[in-house]
């Protein structure tokens, strides 16, 4: 079986596991505990990993990995960055301060972003309240990534798909 | 063209100098100095009989008064000194800048003044090219929204464009996401998002109007300044069956994932 | 020894943590007397963590050592709910030992009705094995009645 691996990291609750969901062929795996941190407005986190797949053929699998959201939970980031074709990731725009939470990810992730591809994707998106979208691309800018900034609905496996096309194109691109 | 500016060593600076008022064991020594110091693989020193120069040494023979009157005439064209003299004199801030050598001239000092007026004249040379090539890119970028550019033209994303210039179209943000992976020119960017030229065009012509995108020079087939993030493939990826491999996985993989295009 | 009830401490985001102190200071006591006992025999720390990863409490460890454990040990633990889940021999693990040339990491669940965690200790070889996991059985089943 030929292996292939495209990761979903990003802030805690911003619907990682929810992305995989949608699109995988199989009930997703989860290691979602109770949670019990009361800041974070959730019943349950991921603690290690969520795994999705998508069969392409017989002897062929895409894998879909969630990444705990917690920084201190980085370990299993490196641990499940080895070897992706890109990378998605999400940031939960209700959250206290997503312009850093974006950058923490980007951070930790730039040597796997610039050899692979990503996609940031803002969930739970409100217009009205601030920061808006421009403020995540003129981040990224001022540090020199370029890279897809959308909003989406991860609920809606349409969207996924639409994201993960936008990975897509950019491997193919450099082909 | 454009060097790199960042490489400044190997700028190949031309310096011209003259003296005024010197003694004429000072202008022996000063001369023979300059001649050796510039076969180190320095700047390239040329002595001249004008005021019309890079850098005026003037001699301990020169009255105060007319050192002031040389340093003010030249207040305006930032103008550089090396003044034979024993001790810095308060002077009017202006544009000029001056070293000191103590008189008489030693072989030693007179050195470690040559090489800091060389590398104040490579730093400024660096300058100017940088700045050069700030302009160049904007004549670029203005040549190209007029629609006149040569369409062999390499495009650098420089940042993801704003939610309004996607939303003209919905294939602008899958055209902008492989842009964002490597430059392309207008028939790469054709050729690989399977859409029309015309539209590819608007698409480079409102992103090169908005200022998002850096031009790669055609001709020169050289980067003005590096992109701000490069991309390679890793090596073991580059050959043809690799990348044939990699072509097909990405097509399976639209398939699998169910993308009605595929 | 050092015993760190965790219930001073604030979790990543900064606030609160959410575990209540009485549980914490429990914690701390019953993990204290194990690796009394244990400690001459090659326990060197233990830590208790909530299964998302939070400390309640560590002995024998800094702070940051006894942060690091309990996320790692909770990520390990959900791991191995997953593979015994996947595998079908079971619903979850009773116990996880990760041996290396020069010790052992020995993970157990607790399962506390209204706050479940994870018991982890790190023991030199010279540990005997069953002795220690004799009494890690018994901080577990007091951890649950705390």
């Amino acid at each position: 079986m030929i292996e292939h691996k495209i990761l979903f990291t990003g802030s805690v609750g911003a619907g990682k596991t929810t992305a995989i969901q949608a699109v995988s062929e199989i009930p997703v795996i989860c290691t979602d505990v109770l949670n019990s941190d009361l800041t974070l407005g959730k019943e349950a986190t991921t603690v290690a990993l969520d795994y999705g797949e998508v069969s392409l053929g017989k002897t062929e699998r895409l894998r879909l990995y969630g990444t705990p959201g917690q920084e201190r939970f980085s370990f299993m980031w490196d641990v499940l960055a080895q070897g992706a074709l890109g990378l998605v990731i999400l940031v939960d725009h209700t959250q206290t301060n997503p312009l850093q939470d974006l950058s923490i990810y980007l951070n930790h992730f730039k040597d796997t972003i610039r050899k692979t591809a990503c996609v940031v994707v803002l969930s739970k998106m409100d217009a009205s309240r601030p920061p808006a979208l421009e403020a995540f691309t003129e981040m990224m800018q001022e540090n020199h990534m370029v890279y897809p900034v959308v909003e989406a609905d991860v609920r809606d496996r349409a969207q996924v798909l639409w994201i993960l096309d936008l990975l897509l194109v950019q491997m193919e691109a450099r082909l | 063209m454009i060097q790199n500016v960042s490489k400044e060593e190997e700028l190949e600076i031309p310096v011209s100098y003259t003296v005024v008022g010197c003694t004429h064991k000072d202008l022996v020594l000063l001369k023979s100095v300059i001649a050796l110091y510039g076969t180190q693989g320095n700047a390239a020193w040329d002595y001249r009989r004008s005021l019309e120069v890079d850098l005026v040494v003037i001699g301990t023979e020169t009255a105060p008064a007319k050192v002031v009157s040389i340093l003010r005439s030249k207040e305006d064209a930032e103008q550089v000194f090396l003044w034979i003299s024993e001790e810095p004199l308060s002077l009017p801030p202006g544009h000029v800048a001056i070293w000191y050598c103590r008189p008489p001239l030693h072989a030693y000092e007179l050195v470690g003044r040559l090489k800091q007026i060389e590398s104040f004249f490579r730093k400024k040379l660096a300058q100017q090219q940088e700045e050069l090539a700030r302009q160049q890119i904007h004549t670029f970028t203005s040549d190209f929204a007029e629609g006149s550019f040569s369409e062999d033209a390499r495009v650098a994303l420089l940042r993801w464009p704003s939610l309004e210039l996607l939303s003209r179209n919905k294939s602008f943000w899958r055209i902008a996401a492989m842009l964002s992976a490597r430059s392309m020119t207008l028939a790469e960017l054709a050729e690989h998002s399977a859409e029309p030229r015309g539209l590819c065009r608007e698409f480079l012509q409102s992103l090169s109007q908005a200022g998002y995108v850096q031009i790669i020079d055609a001709h020169e087939r050289k980067e003005i300044a590096p992109p701000p993030e490069h991309h390679p493939l890793p090596a073991t990826d580059r050959d043809a069956d690799a990348l044939k491999g990699l072509k097909d996985l990405f097509r399976r993989i639209r398939v699998g994932l169910g993308f009605s295009s595929a | 020894m050092t015993v760190n009830p965790a219930e001073k401490k604030t979790s990543s985001s900064g606030k609160r943590r959410p575990v209540n102190k009485e549980l914490c200071a429990k914690a701390g006591y019953i993990l204290g007397l194990f690796v009394e006992k244990l400690g001459g025999i090659g326990v060197k720390s233990a830590v208790i963590a909530t299964t998302d990863g939070f400390d309640v409490a560590s002995v024998a460890m800094s702070e940051e050592e006894g942060a690091k454990l309990s996320a790692l040990s909770s990520s390990i633990s959900a791991i191995g709910d997953m593979a015994i889940k996947e595998i079908g021999i079971g619903v979850s693990h009773q116990s996880i030992t990760i041996e290396s040339e020069s010790g052992y990491i020995f993970i157990m669940d607790i399962r506390h009705p209204n706050c479940p965690m994870v018991l982890s200790i790190a023991a030199s070889k010279d540990a005997v094995l069953g002795k220690l996991i004799y009494y890690a059985r018994q901080v577990v089943a007091k951890m649950i009645e705390a």
